[in-house]
């Protein structure tokens, strides 16, 4: 169990720079996701806390020691990786069993404990096997058993459910968070699944390019995003972003003219997620183009007077035919707006008032 | 409305039959006029290691294998192509009748004459001082040594060079594997006077571990890049695991690493050991005088005889020569057959 504090932490590699300063601190037992795009330093920022890349600058510390110094095998972390990892040439048994080999542990203890963590994971019966002859799945059971039976003081999860299939990810998805709960461990996810990140995590940091762009609960970044890249990155199908220019209490987008509660002026952009689109009960002018059923929701994509919008229903049946004119009705609360640099205006909003020029 | 023609589903499976039967036996007949020639020799070598010289059998006796021979071979692909699997007991009947024309018409005719190197050192029977002539026993102690010495120096110094020509991306890591790759297109002979005056300069002119250096040294840029693609196969995770879980690098190293790729050292070990057995130009030319003998200069020293040739001895020293690379192969070829030759990757 551990507290980990990141202040100014960056790496590079030769000239390039793949971390810019970062500062962050994440309390003892939480379970935090950093998210992001491929190639935007998640990865980097986890290798950097299991200690097998050293900070080109800033300092580490868990519980508020410095660990700079501390060699990875000394860190007590016990890391899932994204391969998993598994020694081929030993047994499951073997496998899970070796972090324990480098700690003072008597023989007994080893197979308590070797056999707890398995059964933490459900893989007691695969334990004489080789990892070749288990499944993507089961192998990734032993890569948390032999994470979990050091008994780490942080738990790194390098994308971890990425190899396994669409089913068998949504039930690992709960299961590791359950043992998260149960065994009330400091972890720390990387994925650049947004869902995982949203149904997994108490905290989201969403990475771009080296550098944190949010963290918050997966509510805030979801609702409140602090600009576009969050706003685009996170929430399926991704939110409508609509070219607009604001006249002081007036916002242009497309042909409609809409009140602001505040003065505002230059390019915006409108961030309206799919869902807070009601359809059929308002004035905005709209025709549905194709509709997508999706099971237990209706995707549609409109053409209306504020531009393309894409929108969300809830119901199995579309209510409305392609081609179909139709009124609709956006909620105010939840339309966000984006100034020019693409960072959120948070001191002003649509107010509730009808539309202009309706 | 149109007829629809009813194929002749007989006449196409017949045709697929024919078709499938022709392509099969014209495989087999192209690979068995090719092995033809490859087998021949070490026939030759075993009957005439067997037959007496001057015997005006051997001619007939070497006809009559070479027959049964055919026979056993042709055997066992009628067996393997008439019935796809043939019965335990076809086998055995086909195993009776090759052990009884052998019995009746080649075993009478065998002699183990040939093989009296074994227990004497006097094989022309000269009754000469026999402590003269050389011993094939320690001839064969000798290569023994030899090619096993040269296996442990190569495998020992090609693995950290291998390993880290795979994990490290050092400054002149790609110079350094194409480096090896001329090396290994040398034609080693060209070096012969050279290598010749440097062991002169370093004592080792005339010395079996000079010799082996030598011979080392020619083989490592062979082993090292074979190696590498075995290192580049033990995934990079697995190693970094290791470190997390408490391991040190070199734990990490013999405890995950090196089991992971001791297949490719295996076949590299065999391919050493292979090349000290069979070396004679630079044992020829490095050993001046002929106190120490291996296996190979032995074979030379046989043939070489004042009297005339004598081929039924020179076959059995052949035979002898080629006995223990027989078992070295029964044991490693598994792990011979997972070789590859990876590229100069990044």
């Amino acid at each position: 169990m551990a507290r980990i504090t990141l202040s100014d932490v960056t790496k590079s590699w030769g000239e390039t720079q793949v971390l810019q300063p970062m500062s962050l601190e994440i309390e003892d037992g939480e379970f935090v996701a950093i998210l992001g795009p491929s190639g935007c330093g998640k990865s980097t920022t986890l290798f950097l806390l299991a200690g097998l890349y050293a900070a080109t600058s800033g300092e580490i510390a868990f519980d508020g020691h410095t660990v700079n110094r501390v060699d990875a095998r000394d860190r007590n972390v016990g890391v899932v990786f994204q391969s998993y990892a598994l020694y081929p040439n030993l047994t499951i048994r073997e496998n899970i069993a070796f972090p324990l080999r480098f700690q003072q542990v008597d023989k007994a203890g080893v197979t308590q404990r070797v056999e707890d963590a398995a059964r933490q994971v459900q893989i007691t019966r695969l334990l004489e096997r080789k990892p070749s002859q288990l499944s993507g799945g089961q192998q990734q059971r032993v890569a948390l058993a032999r994470a979990l039976v050091k008994e780490p003081n942080i738990l790194l999860l390098d994308e971890p459910l990425s190899n396994l299939d669409a089913t068998l990810r949504i039930a690992m998805r709960s299961e590791l968070k359950a043992i998260q709960k149960r065994l009330g461990m400091t972890t720390l996810l990387v994925t650049h699944d947004q869902l995982e990140a949203i149904t997994m995590a108490d905290r989201i940091i969403c990475m771009n390019e080296g550098r944190v762009v949010q963290i918050g609960t997966p509510e805030d970044l979801y609702r409140r995003p602090a600009n576009l890249f969050v706003a685009g990155f996170i929430g399926s199908p991704p939110m409508n972003q609509l070219a607009a220019e604001a006249m002081g209490h007036t916002l242009q987008v497309g042909r409609m003219r809409l009140p602001l509660t505040r003065a505002l002026a230059g390019p915006v952009t409108l961030g309206l997620r799919p869902e807070d689109i009601r359809l059929g009960r308002g004035s905005i002018a709209g025709r549905v183009q194709m509709i997508e059923p999706l099971g237990r929701e209706v995707f549609y994509r409109l053409e209306t007077e504020m531009g393309p919008l894409h929108a969300l229903e809830a119901g199995e049946h579309p209510r409305f035919a392609e081609g179909e004119a139709l009124g609709f009705d956006i909620s105010n609360d939840h339309a966000l707006l984006f100034d020019g640099y693409g960072q959120r205006v948070t001191d002003t909003a649509l107010t509730a008032r009808a539309p202009l020029d309706a | 409305m149109a007829m629809i023609s009813i194929p002749d589903w007989a006449a196409l499976e017949r045709r697929g039959l024919l078709g499938r039967l022709g392509f099969l036996s014209a495989v087999l007949v192209f690979l068995t006029v090719l092995t033809l020639p490859l087998v021949i020799p070490y026939l030759w070598l075993l009957v005439k290691s067997f037959t007496a010289e001057g015997d005006p059998m051997a001619m007939s006796v070497l006809w009559r294998s070479a027959g049964i021979a055919v026979l056993g071979y042709a055997g066992a692909v009628g067996l393997t192509l008439v019935s796809g699997r043939a019965p335990a007991q076809a086998w055995a009947v086909l195993g009776l009748v090759l052990a009884g024309l052998l019995a009746l018409l080649v075993v009478p005719h065998l002699t183990l004459e040939n093989y009296r190197f074994l227990w004497t050192r006097d094989i022309e029977a000269t009754g000469a001082r026999s402590d003269m002539m050389p011993s094939i026993w320690e001839a064969m102690a000798t290569s023994l040594a030899f090619a096993l010495g040269q296996t442990i120096i190569v495998t020992v110094t090609a693995a950290p060079a291998a390993y880290a020509l795979s994990r490290f991306a050092f400054v002149g890591r790609e110079t350094a594997l194409r480096g090896l790759l001329i090396l290994h297109a040398f034609p080693a002979l060209a070096l012969t006077v050279a290598v010749f005056v440097q062991l002169w300069f370093m004592g080792l002119l005339n010395s079996i571990w000079g010799v082996m250096l030598v011979m080392s040294a020619l083989e490592l840029p062979f082993t090292i890049f074979v190696l590498k693609s075995f290192f580049d196969a033990a995934p990079w995770d697995t190693e970094m695991s290791a470190v997390t879980d408490g391991a040190t690098r070199f734990q990490a190293f013999r405890m995950i690493v090196l089991p992971q790729v001791l297949p490719g050292l295996i076949a590299v070990a065999t391919f050493a050991f292979l090349r000290g057995w069979e070396e004679y130009v630079f044992v020829q030319t490095l050993l001046l005088d002929n106190e120490t003998l291996t296996m190979s200069l032995y074979l030379f020293f046989v043939a070489q005889d004042s009297m005339g040739a004598d081929y039924g001895l020179i076959a059995a020293v052949g035979v002898i020569y080629l006995l223990p690379v027989l078992v070295l192969y029964i044991f490693t070829q598994k792990y011979i057959t997972q070789m590859n030759f990876g590229g100069i990757k990044g």
